[in-house]
């Protein structure tokens, strides 16, 4: 009978981007019970509704996160909208499904860096954040920020991106095509890469649906889900939009799903800078925020939830935010049982954490 | 064997130039767009405070007594709110960011003192009540909110404490009936206020006609129209005017980019035929201003 130890991990770990906190019970080498705490970056911003009107919350609720961060303000703004009954220009439309699958890309890209490192391939690491950069060149050229975006507004988008930088756009992310193929196929083929992934960490799809994972996570073990499919939010519908599934649900099925979702991305936004119409990006935007309602979204992460309510004022009552890493921390603590001490790392940066989004 | 599949990259790179740059040995290229920091033309402020009411962050101050226009440099979020809704466009996002500092910065502006000038001289907020047909547009333009217009009890008020005196309602009002000015001018606001039943009745007899000839049947009009009043269909080539509706507040006039609309006597009534005269408008419109 092996001797049980608990060993605290994180929320200080190389591993780990954010801070989240799990006790591991160790029998030997294996895990057996793994307990997750966070609370770490608590930041309260939901509470600011109440000092900040509808406008101002739109930047607030961007920082929760630094990589989705035009999601957020996405999810803010379109849930601010619904509930205002106010109708978002076409073009505005277009250019928040380019702009958010553009964050997509790089939240991608970022991933795929940090799972290397986890793994100790520090080299594809550095390759795959030169990647990156290109993406947030074109960021920071079109909005203004490399990561915090502060384009979008209640009522459409604060800068238009003409028709020339969009072809500008597509051009580069063509370029860049060929580079990122180099760097997946190592991921993909490289038999020390799949020694680590292939097996490890098996999340079956009963369990998938029952944890309600969602996102990269749970169509990684075949759960045929993804909010750009609901046509709640952005042009999807007119993009021919499918799902990437992986059936194995191990690590490198997770990591194949985020990999087709980076070619998926460069073909959705080729796709939509080919049917941008002209037209205005924004709506004037008067008034009070009368009602609730609420928006679902497909981050990087995951399905995004946005709840928003408003008592005939500037100010909302209640803005609610639940994002995809909370949802997905259940599936994370059962692909824990059972693993090797060794494989904590990768099992952890597989449903890609980003506890800032949890903790808001 | 598959084991080696990174060389290929990694042997391409070593003759490649290194993907960083030497900072700040190679200066860094900002974009066209880079919000780096905020930047203020001190001259055109008029201290009205919308950016500190509009900034997220609480990062800038306005006071008006001494005149000043401060701002924390390390709360800025850079988000460029207050540049948009600065009503004299005095501010502006500069691409470089600010130095880096190991103590919170605060930058203090001091707003030079303006001569009064005529129509926007930093006096009270005043309306012609003979001139004005209750539209609304000032209020929706007012980026303070202190304007409080309702077309059916003709109520036109200004809360005087809120008002920024910006001058964004003088310049949107179609019939030009407001003014920031001097006492003189606030007499005669008075005074028009009794006649202003008398002026109800000469609205009236005036008219909003389309010459169709000129017509491209855009749709800017009714969606500029404070009472939707105006209707277009650019399929049917339709354009009607719903004369019970119609405040003749002249706001679809100044819209219209085919310059095609006119405010006229109900005698010179056009509205369905093509042989009205291009000339004949502007001067029409001239005469009802007058």
């Amino acid at each position: 009978m092996a001797k049980r130890t608990i060993i605290p991990f994180g929320p200080q770990h190389p591993v780990l981007p954010e801070p989240v906190h799990l006790d591991l019970v160790i029998e030997d080498e294996t895990v057996v019970e793994a307990i997750p705490s966070i609370g770490f970056i608590h930041r309260g911003l939901e509470k600011l509704v109440e000092k900040r009107d509808y406008t101002q919350m739109v930047y607030v609720i961007e920082r929760i996160c630094g990589i989705c961060s035009f999601g957020h303000g996405w999810g803010a703004a379109a849930s601010i909208e619904g509930a205002m009954n106010v109708k978002v220009p076409e073009r505005a439309e277009y250019l928040r499904t380019i702009l958010h699958e553009l964050s997509r890309l790089h939240s991608h890209l970022l991933w795929l860096g940090l799972l290397a490192d986890a793994f100790g391939f520090e080299s594809l690491f550095n390759h795959c954040w030169r990647v990156r950069e290109t993406i947030l060149d074109i960021l920071e050229k079109t909005t203004g920020g490399r990561v915090i975006f502060s384009i979008c507004k209640v009522g459409g988008l604060n800068k238009d991106i003409d028709n020339d930088t969009l072809k500008e756009i597509v051009e580069t992310l063509k370029e860049l095509k060929p580079q990122i193929k180099e760097l997946t196929d190592v991921f993909l083929e490289d038999d020390s890469v799949k020694n680590r992934m292939v097996g490890v960490g098996v999340l079956t799809k009963a369990d998938a649906e029952a944890l309600c994972a969602v996102g990269p996570v749970a169509r990684g073990s075949g759960v045929f889900q993804d909010m750009r499919m609901t046509n709640s939010h952005g042009v999807y519908d007119k993009l021919d939009f499918e799902p990437v599934i992986e059936t194995a649900g191990d690590c490198y099925a997770r990591c194949k799903v985020r990999i087709g979702e980076v070619f998926q991305s460069i073909e959705l936004i080729t796709k939509a800078v080919g049917q941008i119409p002209d037209g205005p990006v924004s709506v004037a935007v008067k008034g009070n925020v009368e009602g609730e309602y609420i928006t679902r979204m497909e981050q990087p992460r995951g399905e995004a939830f946005y709840y928003a309510k408003g008592a005939n004022s500037k100010f909302l009552q209640r803005m609610r935010v639940r994002t995809p890493t909370n949802m997905n921390i259940p599936a994370l603590v059962k692909t824990l049982e059972g693993c090797d001490l060794a494989d904590v790392p990768i099992l952890i940066l597989t449903i890609d954490p980003c506890i800032s989004c949890t903790e808001r | 064997m598959k084991t080696f599949r990174i060389a290929k990259v990694l042997f391409k790179s070593m003759f490649k130039k290194p993907a960083t740059l030497m900072y700040p040995v190679v200066p860094r290229e900002w974009q066209e767009r880079t919000r780096g920091s905020i930047d203020i033309e001190v001259d055109k402020c008029i201290a009205c405070g919308i950016c500190a009411k509009r900034c997220p962050a609480d990062a800038i101050e306005v006071s008006r007594d001494p005149k000043q226009w401060i701002i924390h440099r390390m709360q800025c979020i850079q988000c460029g709110e207050c540049v948009q809704a600065c009503p004299k466009k005095c501010l502006a996002m500069n691409k470089q960011y600010t130095e880096p500092q190991t103590e919170k910065v605060v930058d203090t502006y001091v707003i030079p003192e303006k001569e009064a000038k005529g129509s926007a001289g930093g006096g009270d907020l005043t309306c012609n009540k003979d001139e004005c047909v209750y539209c609304g547009l000032c209020a929706k333009a007012c980026p303070a909110d202190a304007l409080k217009v309702d077309r059916k009890e003709k109520i036109w008020e200004v809360d005087q404490d809120a008002c920024a005196k910006c001058g964004a309602c003088v310049e949107k009002c179609p019939k030009k009936c407001l003014s920031m000015g001097d006492a003189e001018e606030e007499k005669k606001a008075e005074t028009a206020e009794e006649k202003s039943d008398a002026a109800a009745g000469d609205a009236d007899s005036e008219k909003l006609t389309c010459n169709k000839d000129e017509c491209v049947y855009c749709g800017l009009c009714a969606k500029e129209c404070p009472v939707d009043a105006l209707k277009v269909d650019r399929k049917e080539k339709l354009w009607e005017v719903d004369e019970e509706t119609c405040l003749k507040c002249g706001a679809c006039v100044d819209k219209c980019p085919k310059k095609c609309l006119s405010i006229g006597a109900a005698a010179e009534e056009t509205a369905d035929s093509n042989d009205a005269p291009d000339s004949e408008n502007p001067g029409e419109k001239d005469l009802d201003a007058e």
